[in-house]
């Protein structure tokens, strides 16, 4: 412990000079801007960056990158509640109850309590991070594909429990984005699966194009021709959010940050899963469930907090083995080996000054994010002053600005149109799109992961009750899936028996 | 005179094109490549472009357009103005998305001779990892123990067709041995799949599995060049121990095939000069592959011989299931 500290003083040491900390602010800037634009994600907004960092310091270029993602993931939350249009997958979830907050005049107290509960699970990742990366490492090798497909399995059949709302309609949802998200190469033969032809289809949708058509244009295409009520003008008082919102909002941050920061650091895993089962564990936990998705300040703080806490565990494995689990993590490994700098096993020994600089910046860099961010809470509900008329043509444009510069993509244009007309008549039958999405970004995972192991045992099934964590976690499934029927097969019963 | 000519050629709309070709570069180059940014084909050409830059004086632009293993992107630049303005980082996609369509019985997206190479930039020999746990001290420990138990070894791959799944095929077919195949959806994920040991081994850029090697989690047991990898000095070739099985891991630069010569001469000699440039040169050192450069003449038969062997691979496997 003493050893800690002391390691993380020689970080602040590297962190805390002039030069770093512009940078920091650079990052974190340019992060919370490519986070609030729709469609424009981390990735890009690092990959633009990539040539200007390759001309600094090591720690400054990983601040200044590093900064760009979790800026990103602050950002994100704030397209969601304002206009109803998720900045990045991780903020689905938010543009439920946060812009039912808005619509009601408390978008300050939403976007207030996404950068505080952002900044809590930040900071509480980085102290995870910090204390267990070389352990959790190591457990997080031991999930192989058997083990996803049943935490996967597991996660499925925990959320359809544990969401308390019509389970037909959600499940129908999250069927179709299962389906959905069969469309592209088929990854384990190289078929292309219903995608016509159309080699951009073979990547599947994109999760961009649909959660963006799905939310956001629907969302417009709603307010068309209907009376909408406007949001009420806020005051400046009203930006602060009341003693009661701040009091509920302290639970789900601390659950969203241990749910997010475990789910974060799990190879082949999604992090947006974190936020949605943010989201359910606090609908469940709720007193009053009726409330959410009618502006429950829970279900902002949970998910947010969950999605910042993710971000943090998944340097992790990077961190600890050198390992990147998806594309920001690869990002991040090839600056720092362009930089001489080579991520592995003995990166923390080799190169202490780097990994408590980097720990070091994440406190830093989420203290710049909050001071960044709760200024811009009265500029951002500004802009819910503008009248409709100017203010739904330029959310649109900004839709389809940021759908089209992720991949330059005319078709991924198609494809958010598509999914808008799909929302919207999806939305008039009464049905929650959330779901969709959530399935979407499940399929291909579990479907790899299911075929990855036969293919690992040779098709035998069996391989799923062969190691003692994949059993585990079927079995905390099934035995889910019996809490839920039981209650109705035992009424059953007791009705055959008192007939 | 001069005026006279120009005139005569802006009225008949050439002076454009007649312009660009009396100096070429005369505005922004783009590299548009299929492959997403963070790969080494995404940093060779982050590393040689602000290089580039300077030689030819025009600034270059880098467009990542990934999808569909490299298709999206690698059609765009086939399809691109042969105007020498857009120029790839290509690997071996070139011979093997063809191959995959042959194999499917589709008709080609695009074809190898649509392409025009300029010059190759590295070229690293893929490397044999074994998670450290595998009892197998060598190379030939593993093939006897995959002869007494064939079909049963797992190996990862970054995915279907990738050069990695393509690397072990190779020596599988030059040992005469079967493994089970776990295919991954990069390079990142199957390296993790080895270091967990839900695979016992892949094939991999030297870079890829140096960090590890030398932590003493994963185990070189073999390098598949024509000499020993620099980065593996102890390290065996499979040549040595009587095994044909060379497959590198490599990047060069290609234009359309319809770019007029004296702008390929352009970029040949642009490129010349940028691989000795030191900027250059210490970036290419520390991505862990050196630079391996070979002018258009020698690149041509070099990237035939790569493509033939790239091209029967995948036509062995066949279709999968």
């Amino acid at each position: 412990m003493a050893d800690t500290l002391q390691n993380l003083l020689l970080g602040f040491q590297v962190v805390l000079t002039p030069s770093v900390l512009i940078y920091a602010f650079l990052g974190c800037l340019i992060g919370t801007i490519v986070g609030v634009l729709p469609g424009l994600g981390p990735l890009a907004g690092m990959s633009m960056l990539l040539p200007i960092s390759f001309g600094l310091p090591p720690t400054t270029a990983i601040v200044l990158l590093a900064g760009i993602y979790y800026g990103a993931m602050y950002g994100g939350s704030t397209t969601s509640i304002l206009m109803r249009i998720p900045g990045e997958a991780a903020s689905v979830i938010t543009c439920i109850d946060g812009h039912e907050m808005a619509r009601q005049g408390r978008a300050g107290p939403a976007l207030a309590i996404a950068a505080i509960g952002s900044f809590v699970a930040g900071t509480g990742g980085v102290v995870m991070l910090m204390l267990l990366a070389p352990p959790l490492a190591s457990l997080a090798l031991a999930f192989g594909p058997p083990e996803v497909f049943a935490l996967l399995l597991m996660g499925l059949l925990v959320l359809s429990y544990i969401s308390s709302g019509p389970m037909p309609k959600s499940l129908t949802m999250a069927a179709l984005g299962l389906l959905l998200g069969m469309i592209g190469i088929d990854p384990m033969s190289g078929y292309n699966r219903f995608s016509a032809g159309i080699p951009e289809l073979a990547d599947g949708l994109g999760v961009i194009p649909l959660a963006v058509g799905l939310f956001g244009v629907s969302e417009i295409m709603l307010t068309f021709g209907a009376r909408v009520m406007r949001p009420m003008k806020p005051r400046l008082t009203e930006l602060v959010p009341s003693r009661e919102e701040a009091r509920s909002s302290v639970g789900p941050i601390w659950r969203g940050t241990v749910i997010g920061f475990l789910i974060g650091i799990i190879p082949g895993s999604a992090h947006v899963l974190s936020s949605f089962v943010s989201y359910a564990v606090e609908k469940r936990l709720s007193r009053h469930p009726e409330r959410f998705g009618k502006g429950a300040v829970e279900g902002v703080a949970g998910p947010e907090s969950a999605n910042n806490a993710a971000a943090s565990g998944s340097f992790v494995p990077m961190l600890a083995l050198g390992v990147p689990l998806g594309p920001v993590q690869a990002i991040l490994i090839a600056v720092l080996i362009v930089l001489g700098i080579t991520p592995g096993p003995l990166l923390i020994t080799q190169h202490p000054e780097l990994f408590w600089g980097f720990i070091a910046s994440m406190y830093v860099g989420n203290l710049v994010l909050l001071i960044l961010n709760l200024p811009l809470v009265g500029l951002f509900v500004w802009f819910l002053r503008i009248p409709y008329a100017y203010l739904y043509p330029t959310i649109l444009l900004c839709c389809i600005v940021g759908v089209y510069t992720v991949n330059s993509s005319m078709v991924e244009l198609l494809i958010m149109a598509a999914a808008g007309a799909a929302g919207y008549l999806l939305r008039r039958l009464q049905y929650d799109v959330a779901p969709i999405v959530l399935g979407y970004i499940l399929s291909p995972m579990l479907e790899m992961s299911f075929r990855q192991s036969l293919a690992m045992s040779g098709g035998d099934y069996l391989i799923f009750f062969h190691r003692p964590f994949a059993t585990t976690l079927l079995a905390i499934g099934v035995g889910v899936l019996l809490l839920d029927i039981a209650p109705s097969l035992l009424r059953r019963r007791a009705h055959q028996t008192a007939d | 005179m001069r005026t006279f000519v120009a005139v005569v050629m802006a009225l008949m709309g050439f002076s454009a094109q007649a312009l660009a070709q009396e100096k070429f570069p005369s505005k922004p180059i783009t590299i548009l490549m299929g492959y997403p940014p963070g790969g080494s084909t995404d940093t060779t050409a982050r590393a040689i472009a602000p290089v580039l830059e300077r030689i030819l004086g025009q600034p270059i632009v880098i467009q990542n357009r990934p999808g569909a293993a490299a298709l999206v992107g690698t059609l765009a630049v086939a399809n691109a103005p042969p105007d020498g303005y857009t120029v790839t980082v290509a690997t071996t996609q070139l011979a093997l998305l063809p191959a995959v369509d042959r194999v499917f019985g589709r008709p080609p997206s695009f074809t190898r001779d649509q392409f025009a190479p300029i010059a190759l930039v590295s070229a690293e020999p893929s490397v044999l990892f074994v998670n450290a746990t595998q009892p197998w001290r060598n190379f030939q420990e593993m093939i006897e123990d995959a002869r007494k138990r064939p079909g049963q070894i797992v190996y990862a791959s970054g995915g279907l067709y990738g050069t990695t799944h393509l690397a072990i095929e190779i020596v599988l077919k030059a040992t005469g041995t079967k493994m089970r195949h776990l295919p991954t959806a990069g390079g990142g994920p199957a390296l993790t799949a080895v270091l967990g040991n839900h695979a016992a081994l892949l094939a991999a850029h030297p870079a890829v599995g140096g960090p590890q090697a030398r932590a003493g989690t994963l185990r070189a047991i073999g390098t598949m060049g024509s000499k020993r990898a620099e980065s593996f000095p102890d390290v065996p070739t499979l040549k040595e121990l009587g095994y044909e099985a060379e497959y590198y891991q490599w990047n060069g630069l290609f234009t359309q095939a319809k770019v007029p010569e004296p702008i390929i001469t352009i970029w040949r000699e642009a490129v010349a000069k940028a691989v000795k440039d030191p900027e250059f040169v210490q970036a290419m050192e520390r991505l862990g592959s050196g630079i391996h450069y070979l002018d258009r003449d020698e690149f041509r038969p070099w990237w035939d011989e790569d493509s033939r062997k790239t091209e029967e691979t995948v036509q062995a496997i066949g279709k999968v299931q």
